[in-house]
């Protein structure tokens, strides 16, 4: 029994076309991570699996329910924090874990899953008094509730400061270890790679690849550009072309100079301390040292490019190339 | 308790905290307060003092209810509430339902307690209205209420824009209070009748005994004010009928009609909104 499946997923509203023959499957007791950059269709592939909207093609399911025939019986089953809601503010924090121990007919303890998302100390505040972070955890508090077999969590580091975040990616562990599948959706890689098992990465309504943690961070990390700040007094005879023999090096792939910068692109990272060394060495005096950590886009750029020029594709164990 | 009711209990929860709850309940007792001051002399004349004070409610529940609950669905689809309660176990049919029955609650606390309010000033003032009066306008009261509620929500289950949602309703109360007798009747009557007058003096006697124009008894029970206004004096009769013995001179058909039309108010539009709101995509 697969935890989420999609088949040829498709949503268009008008003209727009939000997903695009998205296929995933999310096997069970796994943490996997939705990666996307804004925009990407991320929540409307979730929105789909919530039956908050209907699916214009292909179909989706969860714990091999249909949502949209079954919503209950998929929502008994699950936890959900989704992007955008809101909660009562004139309910207590405890009033609204309470209120989802009843809709789930659990017999969770409202304290102790409190205790759990760090608001113990908040149970008896409104919620309308709740600071952003602190409504993002009674609501992934409430989506904790009746331990379900799915949890699908929209972006759940909104409005979370770092050591909250740290405390959530804890909390997470203890679900999957419980035997929970964790979905997760998110535009930060760091987010994802400090937990997640595989992800897929979902860009303009395509799904990408589906890849593990680590095989995207090397394409990312093989994608470091080293940025040298040369003296501020150029010489008249520049040379725009001169490379300082970088391009000799091997995992140098391309350098770009301008009158006072030379823009590095390393394959390999190891190879940026002998590119300043090179540098040094042709007499220029390098001022400053900045290293661009590529992005997101950047890789979503590159798997883009991939797939529509057949290029290699990122290597997908125990997953599936889009 | 079923995931209807543990919505419309949230719901009430989150009312009663509300500070528009208590404005408005006391801006209508302070009007019905005022109206009582105002034209007690004239109920002292009439033979059922309560039931004519009753009118007050005609025009004011409407208000009521629209403020009351012109949000109850649409306000959880533009706040992304709704996707916390769909994040529980629970169908699209336990919102509009859970709403229902949570605004229902509401609305009928503040209406019954400003009525009861009002009834024993009326009774200890003019001591005429028996029980069956109290007891059949109160609950021709909690009828006309569910009847403005049922459009409210229903309306509030179709639309996606809050303001789409006020227009509408406002737009329903403007065409019932205040051009019904002036538009909408002249107009059916000069297609019955080939007269734009209708003949009928609208102040001429309680309207539930009225008999003739036939026509007229009908399509002006099709305006809830108006089937309001039949019910809390033909109701009664109904009581007395059936529990101390008595008459009415009230015609059954055209008042039962009207009853229906009430009934009518209450529940299809809320059928017809949920049935939109189930198609409909929630983002």
């Amino acid at each position: 029994m697969t935890a989420i499946e999609t088949d040829g997923l498709t949503k268009r509203y008008g003209d727009l076309e939000a997903i695009s023959d998205v296929d995933l499957t999310v096997e069970r007791g796994e943490i996997f991570g939705f990666l996307g950059p804004n925009g990407a269709g991320k929540s409307t592939t979730i929105d789909v699996l919530l039956d908050f909207i209907r699916p214009t093609a292909g179909r989706a399911s969860v714990l091999d329910d249909d949502p949209q025939e079954n919503p209950r019986a998929v929502r008994e089953q699950i936890g959900i924090l989704p992007d955008e809601y809101s909660l009562y503010d004139r309910l207590t924090g405890r009033e609204h874990v309470v209120f989802a121990i009843e809709m789930n007919d659990a017999a969770d303890d409202p304290d102790e899953i409190l205790e759990r998302v760090g608001l113990a100390d908040a149970a008896d505040q409104r919620a309308g008094d709740y600071s952003k972070g602190m409504g993002q955890r009674l609501a992934l508090g409430m989506a904790l509730v009746g331990d379900p077999d799915v949890l699908i969590l929209d972006e759940p580091s909104s409005g979370i400061d770092p050591n909250g975040m740290h405390e959530i990616r804890t909390l997470l562990r203890e679900e999957a270890d419980r035997g929970a599948t964790v979905f997760f959706s998110s535009h930060a890689l760091e987010q994802v790679e400090a937990i997640c098992d595989r992800v897929c990465v979902l860009d303009d309504g395509e799904l990408l690849a589906v890849s593990t943690v680590e095989n995207l961070r090397d394409s990312l990390d093989s994608r470091s550009v080293l940025v040298l700040t040369l003296d501020a007094n150029p010489d008249p005879d520049l040379d725009l072309n001169d490379d300082h023999g970088l391009l000799e090096l091997p995992d140098v792939t391309d350098v770009e100079r301008t009158e006072t910068a030379l823009r590095i692109e390393c394959a390999d990272p190891g190879v940026k301390s002998a590119a300043i060394s090179r540098v040094e060495d042709t007499g220029a005096s390098v001022v400053d040292i900045d290293v661009e950590q590529a992005s997101l886009e950047d890789l979503f750029a590159e798997l883009t490019t991939d797939s529509t020029e057949g290029a290699d594709p990122i290597e997908t164990p125990g997953g599936e190339r889009a | 308790m079923s995931a209807t009711l543990r919505i419309a209990r949230a719901e009430v929860t989150d009312a009663v905290r509300s500070r528009a709850l208590w404005v408005v309940t006391a801006v209508l007792s302070l009007f019905v307060v005022t109206r009582l001051w105002l034209y007690g002399d004239l109920l002292a004349g009439t033979t059922y003092p309560f039931l004519s004070t009753l009118d007050t409610f005609a025009e004011f529940v409407p208000l009521l209810v629209i403020i009351l609950g012109y949000r109850a669905v649409v306000g959880e689809r533009v706040s992304g509430r709704i996707r916390l309660l769909l994040g529980q176990p629970g169908r699209r049919r336990d919102i509009v339902t859970g709403k229902y029955v949570g605004r229902a609650a509401t609305l009928l606390a503040v209406v019954l307690a400003v009525a009861l309010l009002l009834s024993a000033f009326v009774v200890a003032q003019f001591g005429t209205d028996g029980p069956t009066e109290i007891v059949g306008g109160l609950a021709v009261l909690v009828l006309y209420t569910f009847a403005w509620l049922g459009v409210t929500v229903g309306v509030s289950s179709v639309a996606i824009s809050e303001t789409r949602v006020i227009g509408v309703l406002i737009g329903l109360y403007a065409l019932c209070v205040v051009l019904w007798d002036t538009l909408v009747m002249s107009l059916v009557s000069l297609v019955v009748t080939g007269q734009a007058d209708t003949g009928v003096d609208p102040l001429a006697g309680r309207f539930a005994t009225l008999e003739e124009p036939t026509w007229f008894l009908y399509v002006n029970r099709l305006n809830p004010l108006h089937a309001f206004d039949g019910a809390r004096y033909y109701v009664p009769d109904l009581l007395d009928i059936a529990f101390v013995g008595g008459t009415t001179t009230a015609p059954h058909a055209p008042n039962i009609f009207g009853l229906g039309v009430l009934l009518a108010w209450a529940t299809v539009p809320v059928l017809v909104g949920y049935w939109r709101f189930q198609r409909a995509d929630l983002d």
